[in-house]
């Protein structure tokens, strides 16, 4: 009894393996390489826009290693992957539908198919004839991008026929990428660069040094002059105003008059006026310099003719204007029966940007 | 009666393993016989090759002696139906050949040896002139004998070989050519004798001169020392069709919050908008005239393209020029790069010259393309996100004439390499600077970045 149980339990075995076996066999076929032809080579699709949902011309190459009979080519896109005779999972969004074929090289000749092409298989047609081998560029305009960021993959397959239809020729793969757009941003606040000194090396505001000018004894016969410096750039639309305040120079109840015109340095009577160029008489001051625009306004920017007004707009600029630098020259005149003290006064100056 | 059936079921369910794992190796097989002699131990018979029909084929013919004894000849019989030692019928495999009346033993040697037939043996006899027959009603020569001769057929001086209990003997039989049924066991028998004699003899030998031609073979042997079976396959060529497919993995992302890249191994990580905003990091962070600022973008490209990648970056914006826009049509902040000869060159940013530049820090494999290719940094300074001064960037704006820009209809070559990639990450390091003019505003750029592999 023992025995006969043995015996039957290894006939199971011998069903069980003979089962196997032909599993086996079976898996071993079905992974039999196919009669595949050659693999097309040198393949890229190059997108002129890889942004997820837009319109985008795609160039593909490929080569064409051997001599073949070509009469269509197939071009089918699927986001599972390249793989030849695999089910193809249609990009999500993805439309080569309405493509038109833009420039073409290599092969020139190829129409679109429009009965074999539909929204990811794309099918060209030319009279089947021996094509030798070599590069191929195709064009492809009108192409919608897959809706999803991510790689997506391309299948080519070259046949004989005209319509893509009977076994294939040549065959290949490409990945391709659909991925976010890059964003840069920076942000221009608005700027008014104004600083000022005795002296201002280059246009480095950092660099300016002194803000108290001492004319020393003055007298009736000679005038007495001084300078100071500037520098100003804005990128204000309409750009800026410069104005002068503050009195002209006093010592109690004494005052040196202002130039309330415009007048050349008379010595012997009593004058206090600024101008903003460069001066023969007396040797002071400087015109402007550097890459900006700004100017002394008109009763300013006469060699040696000064003036000093409370509030007038000594320079200006009605555009935006790169770095200028700007030398106030300042003279004094007295007469002889001026009276003696120390004649003081503080200027500013205010720049206005108009954005 | 039993016993016999058990050990039938064994072989077949043994037989059938043979075929599913598709070895060229005889596997042990054991069978019980009522022969006197002693089963010799550690048999097998190792051939090059399984596929049908093969030709050329080696087979080693191993086992360990039973008895510590002399021997003068082997008999390997190659029977389809059984490889019970004294069965009196031998089924010819169809297609199965020894390879010639005289086969051929590799160097004509027998090694005998203690430790196994693949350590190579110490001690060894010539053992030449062999000879094979015709058996089975066969076409091709079934049954070979082993023997130490000076003559064909195991004719002239011969002699013998002493082995002890245990010890191995081993022989390669080259030029067989195997049994033409795909997936079908086969068996061998082999049985040793003390002489040259007994195994050759016409009437008491292993193959009596009336069974040279027939399926016949004797039930007992005189000068039998040793015996035992081994079970054979032929087995169809394993074909393992693996697929690579075509890879490109590429994406691209702005610092995590330490700064520093976010994408790990083939774009995974936790990343973040690639979107960098250009300033000098205060609130709001804005762009000034007496400073470059910089901004990171990174990039990874994995890709098993044998021909490499080209990375473009093309501009997508409205605006009519390569750099950063606040109006959607011009720009304040345009493309920069140096020049020489006519070709855009990596420069170094020049504060209150506006302008944008690009420098990619290549990963391994990459090369960057001019005027991408300026040295940078590639990573903030620690405490800082204004790059060094001496960074040289570029931004090809304009149409050379082997260099398309921005605004072309597949932009300007940022990096490329010449064959694949794993995980390469290559930094975008953005410079850019105001001048002093600039109209105050916010100024945007949109670039899209296609990878493009050549497989």
């Amino acid at each position: 009894m023992n025995v006969t149980i043995s015996s039957q339990h290894n006939y199971r075995r011998i069903v069980l393996a003979i089962s196997l076996s032909l599993v086996a066999i079976a898996l071993v076929w079905v992974f039999l390489p196919k009669a595949y032809g050659a693999q097309l080579g040198y393949r890229s699709l190059l997108l002129s826009d890889d942004r997820v949902n837009v319109s985008a011309t795609y160039l593909l190459n490929f080569n064409i290693t051997d001599p073949e009979t070509l009469g269509s080519l197939k071009v089918q896109f699927c986001s599972n992957d390249p793989i030849i005779n695999d089910v193809c999972i249609a990009p999500q969004g993805f439309d080569i539908s309405s493509v038109t074929l833009g420039s073409e090289s290599g092969v020139t000749d190829f129409t679109i198919l429009a009965s074999e092409t539909d929204s990811n298989t794309l099918v060209l047609t030319r009279t089947p004839s021996t094509y030798n081998g070599g590069g191929v560029t195709l064009t492809f305009d009108n192409v919608i991008n897959p809706a999803d960021p991510g790689t997506d993959y391309a299948r080519l397959l070259t046949y004989a026929t005209s319509d893509a239809s009977g076994s294939f020729n040549d065959y290949g793969g490409i990945a391709f990428g659909i991925v976010n757009p890059l964003q840069v941003t920076s942000t221009v606040p608005p700027y008014l660069l104004f600083c000022g000194g005795i002296t201002i090396s280059g246009f480095d505001c950092s660099t300016a040094s002194g803000d108290y000018v001492n004319f020393g004894d003055i007298n009736s016969t000679n005038t007495s002059s001084a300078q100071t410096q500037m520098v100003t750039a804005t990128n204000a639309n309409t750009g800026y105003n410069m104005y002068v305040y503050g009195t002209t120079l006093t010592s109690g109840n004494n005052v040196i008059n202002p130039m309330a015109t415009q007048d050349v340095s008379r010595p012997g009577i009593s004058q206090f006026g600024i101008n903003l160029v460069a001066n023969q008489t007396p040797l002071v001051g400087a015109n402007p310099v550097g890459p900006g625009v700004a100017a002394p306004t008109s009763s300013y920017d006469v060699p040696n003719w000064f003036k000093f007004v409370s509030n007038d707009v000594i320079a200006s600029t009605s555009q935006p204007t790169n770095y200028t630098k700007l030398t106030a020259s300042y003279i004094v005149n007295i007469p002889s029966n001026q009276s003696p003290g120390v004649y003081v006064t503080s200027l500013t100056y205010v720049c206005l940007a108009n954005f | 009666m039993h016993n016999r059936l058990l050990a039938l079921k064994r072989y077949a369910y043994l037989t059938i393993s043979l075929v599913f794992g598709a070895t060229a190796t005889g596997l042990v097989f054991l069978t019980s016989t009522a022969n006197a002699a002693g089963q010799v131990q550690n048999r097998s018979i190792e051939m090059s090759s399984s596929v049908p029909s093969a030709t050329g084929v080696t087979y080693l013919i191993s086992f360990k002696a039973a008895t510590t004894t002399t021997i003068g000849g082997i008999a390997v019989d190659i029977c389809n139906d059984t490889p019970i030692v004294g069965s009196t019928t031998c089924v010819y495999p169809t297609g199965f050949s020894w390879g010639s009346a005289t086969p051929t033993i590799a160097s004509g040697t027998v090694d005998y040896n203690s430790a196994s037939p693949y350590s190579g043996g110490t001690a060894s006899a010539v053992w030449g002139f062999p000879e094979a027959f015709v058996g089975g009603g066969g076409a091709n020569y079934q049954t070979l004998f082993a023997c130490d001769a000076t003559a064909a057929n195991c004719t002239g001086t011969t002699s013998t070989i002493s082995v002890t209990s245990g010890q191995y003997i081993y022989f390669t039989v080259t030029g067989v050519t195997n049994p033409s049924t795909a997936n079908t066991p086969f068996y061998a028998r082999i049985v040793t004798f003390d002489t040259v004699a007994d195994l050759i003899s016409a009437t008491t030998g292993y193959l009596p001169t009336a069974d040279r031609t027939s399926t016949t073979r004797p039930a007992t042997f005189t000068g039998e020392v040793d015996y035992g079976g081994v079970a054979l396959s032929t087995a169809n060529t394993v074909s393992i069709t693996a697929t690579v497919m075509e890879q490109l993995t590429f994406c691209d992302s702005g610092p995590n919050g330490g700064g520093t890249n976010p994408i790990t191994s083939y774009c995974a990580g936790t990343l973040t908008t690639p979107s960098i905003t250009i300033g000098n990091g205060g609130t709001p962070s804005v762009l000034s005239f007496t400073a470059d600022y910089g901004g990171y973008i990174f990039t990874q490209a994995t890709t098993n393209a044998s021909h490499g990648i080209v990375v473009n970056m093309k501009k997508t914006g409205t605006q009519t020029c390569g750099g950063l826009s606040s109006d959607g049509s011009t720009c304040g902040i345009p493309a920069s790069s140096g020049t020489s000869s006519g070709q855009p060159t990596p420069a170094v940013i020049t504060a209150g010259t506006a302008g944008i530049g690009l420098c990619v820090q290549p990963g391994t494999g990459v090369t960057a393309t001019s005027p991408y290719s300026g040295t940078c940094t590639g990573v903030p300074p620690a405490g800082s996100n204004n790059p060094p001064s001496t960074d040289q960037v570029g931004m090809n704006d304009t149409t050379y004439a082997s260099l398309t820009n921005l605004e072309s209809a597949y932009g300007s070559q940022l990096y490329s390499s010449a064959s694949t990639l794993n995980s390469a990450n290559n930094v975008l390091e953005f410079i850019a600077t105001a001048s002093a003019t600039t109209p105050p505003g916010i100024y945007t750029a949109s670039y899209t970045l296609v990878a493009t592999g050549t497989f």
